[in-house]
């Protein structure tokens, strides 16, 4: 599978990679929603990983802009950020409502954790 | 703006600021297959879910906590999973210990969750303090008069209802808020106690069977009692 990770923090950007590429996957890393938008229009993933906290544009805005292409609605988007918004259960709803496949919050996921809802999203 | 809210929007950033280094270090020591990193990782998701902790009581005190009814041993249940690394540091065993019909209760599972796993952890430091021999805490929950007591057992005193009205007192007060806890300073204990007020179940001691702890008591969800 292509994922294209976008996340603002190198260290934890190529730690997300390494655990990909650990399961065969290849990585697209990414560190703004601006880069991250360029290459949705030439390569295009199979999942998006996505942290809400990014610099510029934030991770829901880049996720209003996917979805306002009919080309990238279908693509799965797993949320994986260290914003706790994300534990509120109203926030939680909006982001399903933007078609979001998963959403983990990282200081209550381990590398193994983000694998498996990878692993979820494979069609078999 | 006060005093004492400039230091806690301070507090606030500098938690927030501190999550992603603590993140960095799990992260990377969970990736790595010798022992010793396996330890770092699991102290440092330990720090890591404190400093979260206690940036989440700071947003839910400007919000209402939504309740949802739920059964107290699903919680417990991943309450002992969480715990699980950090009692194996300590050669602790964990044990779930549900007396009674399960019957739903009304509360917050996330904070519930959190605040168990605080307890659990802070009693563990408490007994490791003390040098106690015994090597086992008890999640425990049973039923009451008044609804059902959820909380964190062991056969040791070490957190009585005492040691928690000591630890109200000197909060922010003194740089050993618990003097059970040894060189600890209590913030697992104290923010878990201000989790538990945000689930308008305040901590207190309780006994379970013959054991001694701290927890919670949780009202009845009348609306799902009906249907289980």
């Amino acid at each position: 599978m292509k994922i294209l990770v976008v996340e603002s923090d190198r260290i934890l950007g190529q730690t997300t990679q390494s655990v990909l590429e650990a399961q065969n996957h290849e990585v697209i890393l990414k560190r703004d929603a601006q880069s991250a938008l360029d290459i949705l229009d030439n390569n295009m993933p199979d999942i998006i990983i996505l942290e809400l906290q990014l610099g510029l544009h934030n991770g829901v805005e880049f996720l209003y802009e996917v979805r306002s292409y009919p080309e990238w609605q279908h693509i799965p988007v797993i949320v994986y950020t260290l914003n706790a918004r994300v534990l509120d259960e109203r926030f939680g709803k909006a982001l399903n409502q933007l078609g979001v496949a998963a959403v983990l919050y990282k200081p209550h996921t381990s590398a193994k954790n983000l694998t498996q809802a990878v692993g979820q999203l494979i069609p078999i | 703006m006060r005093q004492e809210d400039q230091t806690d929007t301070l507090f606030t950033a500098l938690a927030e600021q501190l999550k992603t280094p603590l993140l960095q270090i799990a992260r990377l020591s969970e990736l790595s297959p010798t022992h010793d990193m396996a330890r770092i990782s699991v102290i440092s998701e330990h720090a890591l879910r404190l400093v979260d902790a206690y940036t989440q009581t700071q947003v839910q005190a400007q919000t209402k906590l939504l309740l949802e009814p739920l059964t107290s041993s699903s919680v417990l249940y991943d309450v002992a999973n969480a715990l699980q690394p950090f009692a194996k540091q300590y050669d602790y065993t964990i044990e779930t210990d549900l007396r009674g019909k399960n019957v739903p209760v009304m509360a917050h599972r996330a904070s519930l969750r959190l605040m168990l796993t605080l307890l659990g952890a802070s009693i563990i430091e408490a007994d490791n303090a003390a040098g106690s021999g015994h090597r086992y805490l008890i999640l425990g929950t049973h039923r009451s008069a008044k609804g059902t007591i959820v909380g964190v057992f062991s056969n040791q005193v070490s957190l009585s209802q005492k040691a928690l009205q000591l630890t109200r007192q000197l909060h922010g007060k003194a740089a050993q808020s618990v003097p059970s806890l040894g060189q600890a300073g209590g913030a697992g204990l104290a923010i878990a106690d201000r989790l538990s007020e945000q689930l308008a179940a305040p901590l207190r001691a309780y006994r379970h069977q013959s054991l001694y702890g701290i927890g919670s008591l949780l009202l009845p969800s009348r609306q799902l009692q009906l249907v289980i």
